[in-house]
């Protein structure tokens, strides 16, 4: 028998056999029940009424309290102590905004969570009120939404890429006592007046390609930030000075891509500059220079703060200088 | 409101003094539900293969219509409302069945104590395997079987009762016909 005729034999079975289950007319009983079904039928009532709005109140308010919760953790996790003006030289807004931000306020933390469990309580009783299909949708917007922001706030972004390192010019490498196993001090001797610069080796380590916004150097104490003149792309580590690059402008990264990022400053009125050296080291104050990448992942925001564990980039300012007050004698010719 | 409902003609009394909208409403509904109730029970039916199931179904079915009929604007677009409420119901009643395997016991004892004759002739024998094979499809694709063979519906109909592309509707015929098709050979052999 050929595939033509068994298919169609097949389709004359098939119609035997639901021609089988044809029960005929409907029955009378049927008839009657449906026609009573515009006195008997329940009509959307009030109570399933304010069950769907629950739900969906619930969904809405649990997605975003959820989401509150994940952003507000990362951020715990990745900002630290940081804050200072935007930075003209990136021509990028600032991710945390003028001012320093230790950390986002802990009551957001107890208020999302608050809210979280409301919400969810919301959820549970619109969902038991209408016991119907049309529940799945705001319990799946209730789980999906906090679980995919939870799932781009978390899984790995940029990392600070030990092959490129952090390259700094002027800088003095103090030798060390033998057996020291700590990270590598580098301190910055750039003076009021000069121009340094800092390159960070930038590698995409999750799965996803990212977008670069920014790059923002700044130190624990926002009154003794350096201030970028120029920040520049470098495809290639390690490039001496000057660097030709492109000006800094947003990038995307792929998985395991890597971009190198030039910054050229200066330090500030108060840093030691070229009046520093090992043996009155102690009379110097430091700041620590950590570097933060505003970035996204399939549009959702992240800030990372980049960490070398290998080396500890400090500037050494002089202990009796006002920054305030210096910055403006420095202005005045 | 059932001033917008087009097509009905009864609805015009909905418009007399004294007539209550809410009376002129109900009638319509009444009236469009009879019109297509034999047709979607034999649906039903074919696609549940019970009848006193397919009964729920479509009561469950014209009472959700009778929920919505608010929203409905032409009547002549009823048939096509109607029976995708209906499908879907019948959809949703498989996959519950798939899930919690209900069992009857009473026909269980009764094949256990007389247990049934396998008819030797080659067209039974051929259908009863067609009807267990039916009957283990998967839900969306015995709608899909039920509706092309049992209610004689095109694809391009078929893929408006339920909502879905056409494509995805010859993709469903395909596997569904497959393994329908392997369940014959397999008698035949």
């Amino acid at each position: 028998m050929s595939e033509r005729e068994d298919d169609l034999r097949l389709e004359r079975e098939l119609r035997e056999v639901l021609r089988g289950r044809d029960p005929g007319p409907a029955p009378y009983g049927l008839r009657g029940r449906v026609d009573r079904v515009p006195e008997e039928g329940p009509r959307p009532s009030g109570r399933q009424t304010a069950g769907r709005a629950l739900a969906w109140a619930g969904s809405i308010a649990a997605g975003i309290a959820a989401t509150a919760v994940v952003v507000a953790a990362s951020r715990a996790r990745d900002s630290g102590a940081i804050g200072a003006s935007p930075d003209a030289a990136t021509g990028v807004p600032d991710p945390f905004g003028p001012g320093v931000v230790p950390y986002p306020p802990i009551e957001m933390f107890g208020y999302a969570a608050a809210v979280l469990a409301v919400s969810l309580v919301a959820l549970g009783i619109g969902l038991l009120v209408l016991r119907r299909r049309s529940g799945r949708i705001p319990l799946v917007l209730g789980v999906l939404v906090p679980v995919l922001a939870a799932v781009l706030a978390l899984m790995p972004g940029v990392v600070a890429d030990e092959s490129g390192g952090t390259m700094v010019q002027p800088v003095v490498v103090p030798q060390m006592p033998a057996g020291y196993t700590g990270s590598r001090m580098l301190y910055l001797v750039a003076g009021p007046t000069e121009t340094y610069d800092l390159e960070i080796g930038i590698r995409n380590s999750g799965p996803l390609p990212v977008t670069v916004h920014g790059v923002f150097g700044r130190t624990d104490d926002a009154r003794l930030n350096p201030h970028w003149v120029e920040v520049r792309l470098v495809p290639e580590p390690r490039t001496p000075s000057p660097v030709t690059g492109d000006p800094f402008a947003p990038f995307t990264l792929a998985p395991g891509g890597w971009m190198g990022v030039r910054l050229t400053g200066n330090p500030g009125p108060c840093a030691a500059g070229g009046s520093f050296d090992q043996a009155t080291a102690d009379t110097f104050q430091y700041q620590p220079v950590t570097f933060t990448v505003s970035y996204d992942i399939l549009g959702w925001p992240r800030a990372d703060r980049l960490s070398d564990p290998s080396s500890q980039l400090l500037v050494p300012y002089r202990g009796d200088c006002d920054p305030s007050a210096a910055a403006s004698a420095s202005a005045t010719p | 409101m059932v001033g917008g409902l087009v097509g009905e003609p009864g609805l015009e009394r909905e418009g007399r003094p004294g007539l209550r909208a809410a009376d002129g409403r109900s009638d319509a509904f009444r009236r469009l539900v009879e019109r297509h109730l034999d047709d979607a029970y034999r649906l039903a039916a074919v696609i549940l293969g019970d009848r006193v199931e397919a009964e729920d179904a479509v009561h469950d079915a014209a009472v959700a219509a009778w929920r919505a009929f608010d929203g409905l604007r032409d009547a002549g677009r009823f048939d096509a409302w109607f029976r995708r409420i209906l499908v879907n119901g019948c959809r949703d009643r498989l996959r519950v069945r798939a899930r919690h395997r209900l069992v009857d016991v009473g026909r269980a004892l009764v094949e256990a104590e007389h247990p049934v004759v396998a008819d030797a002739s080659e067209h039974t024998a051929t259908r009863d395997a067609l009807g267990r094979s039916l009957a283990g499809l998967d839900p969306d694709h015995l709608v899909v079987v039920a509706l092309r063979f049992g209610a004689d519906l095109t694809v391009p109909a078929i893929a408006e009762a339920l909502g879905i592309p056409e494509g995805t509707v010859k993709s469903r015929l395909h596997h569904a016909l497959g393994r329908l098709r392997a369940a014959m050979t397999e008698v035949d052999r």
